[in-house]
This record gives structure tokens, C-alpha cells and sequence, in this order.
């Protein structure tokens, strides 16, 4: 083995440099991005991001029934936001600190001269922007194999995609928020986000009640009306009146409010917690 | 056995003061008092001791449940300026596996604040340190234990630090890593760096350091000097090996002996085992005994000269 010099802190460039650690955070995020793009969680996210085109494809190599319209709808409107942006979100983020946790890395992270909300909000970042990148691409195909025939004149088409790109990443901002809470609240964390994504964002959110204020779905879907100009049938598919729903602006705001509420409680259980590595033996 | 305590004047790098650990009903740490001085300091004791959780409180991963922990004067827990100062190369052997070993120790390093060139750079001269030079730029998967053992105590020091914790950093190595390893930590010792190397096999740490702490059952049993400590347990008798032609003459003599608790002969090779209360003294006068031509002595060693036998004595009883 070789054993070379000593190397002065001088030699090595290390100092010690104080205020806000930007390369860390920096460092942390990128590696935060790799670990969540890495591996088959991506693939099984981008299968059910992409169905909608998958499905259109198979529909046009069977001769059947082109409606793009219908097809956005179905797909794009009711079927995404219920299934793939919580369901992304979930698997995203639940595991942020508890797959370091289970994987024995987070000491790692813990033992370095980062504040731990920083560390927390770090990663919630870096899963908020992997989220929102994997949702704006998957949109951006779906909608231009859907609309295969508009692609000509692509402009009302561009602007279509911007706004529901746009609603679906406030929505992923605020699911994210929620589920990284429930990553630090509870053991089982997957179980416990599929629970909230059937009850609250999938039944609750149907109930034409004031209850359902309580659920992002709700405010996607205003949003939707609002932006898409979806008219009056999906207004009533959904039971929403836009003389009484919230105006956009509250919509985005109540969006941005849940994210940045829950990310910041979030932030202060991962500072005050201890995450013990090793369970003590007979003592 | 109260704890042995020997008394020093200098700063302490590490100070618990009743420091107790809970962990719901099991308690990790009663009560611990203890300073930890510069230098290398060998955390002592079987497993399920504490010592992790010593390592965990003084690294600021746990809160204590009662009593003060700080390090080089600051309070160790949640306290991230405190973090440029310390390493840890932890006990579990878990890494980034995707990564390689120069990865990795970049990535620690510019956690700790260096910039992405200069943690690059310090990255590579650390792994050189180590030993690594050659496999930095391979994958962590692929390393053997004693690489990634190599690999984890450069992420600890890649930084710098002024104390360095190392828990059990020689578990599961072979004898060749073993010894690369603790020349790797004399070394870094040598730099003037504080060193608290936890481990529950006694013989590993001798080779490192005569200062131990000992704790058992999350109390301290002993902290200092080896032969202090040693010195310290006058109620255990200390035992002593002779080796001799004329066996029954010299245990009949030393029986005689007020100092001489017990002897005994040992049925492998005949040797008799003198425990005693005090071993200087009963050393001094071994010289006269042997020159007696009808008590003559071929061979004296002792027989809990090494921490192994302190250890037992102090934490079996």
C-alpha cells in the first residue's frame, strides 16, 4: 500500500469557509436528482405518464376512432391528475430521507456543516424540479401524439401545453410538500400516500362539499376550467361552479401555500428528530 | 467496580457530564461523565455497551436525554459549524454504490464546504492518502472491504477535521487491512489530529493507543491510562506467569509471601500462576528469588498485560 506524505491543510486548499454552504446544497441537489432518476422507479413512472400516448398509438394502429379531443380529456384531464401527478409525487418524495435512512447514507449527509432544514428542503427541491421536468416532457409527447394532425400549426397547441403544464406543476409543488411530510411522519409511507391519494384526492374530491377545499385535486381542477376552457361538461362531470370556486389566483396561491406549508414543517421535523443509525444492543 | 478515573489537566476534546441516552425503556448511556483528552483514545467495550451511541451523542446524530455533550467546547448536537471540525468513518458499510470512490469523497467534501474544484482536489489527495489512487475512479460496488473501509475514512477526513470518530473502523478486515488500517490512523494521530476509535475487540486498539475509555452497559467503567487502570483495580488480583525447574520449592516460597493472594499450577506446561495485590512490589524481589539456586526462575511474563485481561476485570465484576 502506498503511504504517501502528509498533506497541510494549506497544501489541500481546505479553509474553512463560513455563511451559506452553496457548494453543498449545490452538490446535494445533483446527487438528490441522479438517485431519483436512477433505476426502474423512473421507467414505471414514465409508462404511466406516457400512457396517454401509448394508448392513442394503439388505438391508431387498431383503425379506430381518432378523437383527440375526447382522448385529452379522458386522458390528460380526469386521468393524470388522479393518478400519475400524486402517484409521481408520492414515489418521488416519500422516500427522500427514509431511503437514506433504510440505505445507512443519511449520516453522511447529517455529519457536514449543512443546517438540516437545508439539507431537507435541498432534497424536496430537487424532487419538486425532477417532477415537474418528467411531467412537462411527458406532456409535451402525449399531447403531441394526441393532436398528431394539429402539430402543423403548433402554436395554439404550445400555448395549450405551457397551461396545463403549468397547472400540473403547481399541483406536483403541493403533492410534493404533503408527501415528503408523510415520508418523515410514517414508517410505511407508500401505503400511507396511496390511502391519501383514494380517499382525499379520489373521494373527497368528488364530493361536491365544502370538505373538498381540503384537497389539491379541487383546485387543479378549477384551474383547469379556468385555463382550458374545458366548458361546461366537465364543470358539471366535476359538480364545480366557477361563479362560486375560488378565482386563479387563489387556486395558485392555495397550491404554492400547501407546498411551501407542508415543506416547511417538514423542514423544522427534520431538524428537531433524531434518526438513530443503530438499534442499541442489551443495554 | 466504580469507574477509574484518571485525573487530567488538559482541554478535553470531548466532555460528556451525565450524560444519559434513552431509547424509550433501554437506556443507551447512565449517567456518563467523561473527558476525552487529545490524542488517540480507544473507546472500549463488548457490544451493545453504548459505544455507538457515545459515538452518535458526541457527533451530534442524537440528542441526550440528560446531561451535556460538547466537543472541542461547542454543544455537539444539531450544531452544523461544529460539523467542520469533526469526521466520522461509521461503523455501517453503506455508500452511494453507484458512485465512485473519487465521487463519493467530492461529493463528501463539497458538503463540508469546499468548492467543486478544490474538494476535487483535496478528494484525490485524501484517496492517495489512503491508498487508493489507483481505484478512485472505479465504482464503490465493485471495492473490497478494506477499500471501502479506506473509502469511508477518507470521506471522514477529506475536510480536515481537528477530531476524527472512528466506530469499530476495523471490523470484518483481514489481518493485512488491519494493519494498513491502524498505520493509515497512527499516521493521522501523528498529524495532530484527536482520534476516538470505538471497538469491542481489545486487541485491535492496543496496537493504537495505551488511553482507553471502557464502558459497559452504558456506564464508564474505567477512562485513562491502560496501566493506570490498571494500577487503579487493587481489588482484582494481577496475575503473574513463572516458569521454573524447581516448581513446587518456588510456589512453597511464594506462598509466603503477604502479598501473594493465591498460586496455582498450571496443568498445560507446569507454570505457576501467582496472583497478586501488588505486582511492583512483587516484581522487585522476583530477581532475589530467582538467584536462589533452590527457587530458580526460567521465564516470568504477565499474564493480564494486555487490555483483554483489564477488560474482563473491569467489566465482569
Amino acid at each position: 500500500m502506498s503511504v504517501s506524505h502528509s498533506v497541510s491543510r494549506h497544501e489541500k486548499g481546505v479553509d474553512r469557509p463560513s455563511g451559506l454552504n452553496w457548494s453543498g446544497v449545490s452538490a446535494l441537489f445533483a446527487v438528490t436528482v441522479r438517485r431519483l432518476l436512477g433505476g426502474k422507479r423512473l421507467l414505471g413512472i414514465g409508462l404511466l405518464f406516457l400512457l396517454p400516448a401509448l394508448l392513442t398509438t394503439l388505438i391508431r394502429f387498431q383503425g379506430g376512432r381518432d378523437e383527440p379531443m375526447a382522448i385529452e380529456f379522458a386522458m390528460l384531464i380526469l386521468l393524470i391528475p388522479l393518478s400519475a401527478l400524486p402517484f409521481t409525487a408520492l414515489l418521488l418524495t416519500s422516500g427522500l430521507i427514509q431511503d437514506e435512512v433504510e440505505e445507512q447514507t443519511l449520516t453522511y449527509l447529517l455529519l457536514r456543516p449543512l443546517p438540516r432544514w437545508l439539507i431537507y428542503l435541498t432534497k424536496l427541491a430537487a424532487a419538486i424540479v425532477c417532477t415537474i421536468v418528467i411531467a412537462t416532457l411527458c406532456t409535451a409527447i402525449n399531447l403531441a401524439v394526441i393532436h398528431y394532425e394539429d402539430l402543423k400549426e403548433p402554436t395554439e397547441l404550445i400555448q395549450h401545453g405551457f397551461w396545463l403544464s403549468l397547472i400540473y406543476a403547481l399541483a406536483l409543488f403541493a403533492y410534493c410538500g404533503v408527501f415528503g411530510l408523510v415520508g418523515l411522519l410514517f414508517r410505511k409511507s407508500l401505503p400511507m400516500g396511496v390511502i391519501y391519494i383514494i380517499f382525499i384526492e379520489g373521494l373527497l374530491a368528488n364530493i361536491p362539499f365544502v370538505v373538498r377545499k381540503a384537497t389539491i385535486i379541487f383546485y387543479e381542477r378549477v384551474l383547469m376550467l379556468r385555463w382550458l376552457d374545458l366548458g361546461k361538461k366537465a364543470a358539471d362531470t366535476w359538480s364545480i361552479d366557477l361563479e362560486l370556486a375560488p378565482s386563479s389566483a387563489e387556486c395558485v396561491l392555495t397550491l404554492l401555500g400547501i407546498g411551501l406549508a407542508f415543506g416547511i414543517v417538514a423542514g423544522i421535523l427534520f431538524t428537531v428528530r433524531e434518526f438513530r443509525v443503530k438499534t442499541p444492543e442489551a443495554t | 467496580m466504580s469507574p477509574a478515573q484518571v485525573g487530567s489537566s488538559v482541554q478535553p476534546v470531548v466532555d460528556f457530564e451525565g450524560v444519559s441516552k434513552w431509547y424509550g425503556n433501554v437506556i443507551g448511556l447512565n449517567k456518563l461523565t467523561v473527558k476525552v483528552p487529545p490524542g488517540i483514545t480507544g473507546l472500549l467495550g463488548p457490544n451493545g455497551a453504548g459505544k455507538s451511541t457515545f459515538l452518535q451523542l458526541a457527533t451530534g446524530q442524537l440528542r441526550p436525554s440528560q446531561g451535556r455533550v460538547t466537543v472541542l467546547g461547542q454543544r455537539a448536537w444539531n450544531n452544523p459549524e461544529l460539523n467542520r471540525r469533526i469526521g466520522l468513518c461509521p461503523e455501517q458499510d453503506a455508500f452511494y454504490e453507484g458512485m465512485s470512490g473519487l465521487e463519493f469523497v467530492t461529493f463528501c467534501a463539497r458538503l463540508a464546504g469546499l468548492g467543486p474544484a478544490r474538494a476535487k482536489q483535496a478528494a484525490e489527495q485524501t484517496l492517495d492518502r489512503m491508498g487508493l489512487a489507483a481505484q478512485m475512479n472505479r465504482a464503490i460496488r465493485g471495492y473490497s472491504k478494506g477499500m471501502r473501509q479506506r473509502t469511508k475514512l477518507a470521506q471522514a477526513l477529506v475536510h480536515d477535521p481537528e477530531v476524527l470518530f472512528l466506530d469499530e473502523p476495523l471490523t470484518g478486515t483481514d489481518p493485512v487491512v488491519r494493519h494498513e488500517l491502524v498505520q493509515i490512523i497512527v499516521r493521522i494521530a501523528a498529524e495532530g489530529k484527536a482520534i476516538v476509535i470505538s471497538s469491542h475487540v481489545l486487541y485491535e486498539v492496543q496496537s493504537i493507543t495505551s488511553n482507553i475509555v471502557l464502558v459497559n452497559r452504558g456506564r464508564l467503567v474505567a477512562e485513562g491510562d491502560i496501566r493506570q487502570i490498571r494500577d487503579l483495580i487493587d481489588t482484582h488480583p494481577h496475575r503473574i506467569v513463572l516458569k521454573s525447574t524447581q516448581g513446587r520449592n518456588l510456589a512453597a516460597r511464594l506462598v509466603r509471601e503477604e502479598d501473594v493472594v493465591g498460586v496455582e499450577v498450571r496443568k498445560t506446561d507446569g507454570a505457576l500462576l501467582v496472583e497478586t495485590h501488588a505486582p511492583d512490589q512483587f516484581y522487585q524481589r522476583l530477581s532475589q528469588i530467582a538467584l536462589d539456586p533452590a527457587t530458580p526462575i526460567d521465564e516470568v511474563y504477565s499474564d493480564d498485560d494486555s487490555l483483554e485481561a483489564v477488560f474482563k476485570y473491569l467489566v465482569q465484576t
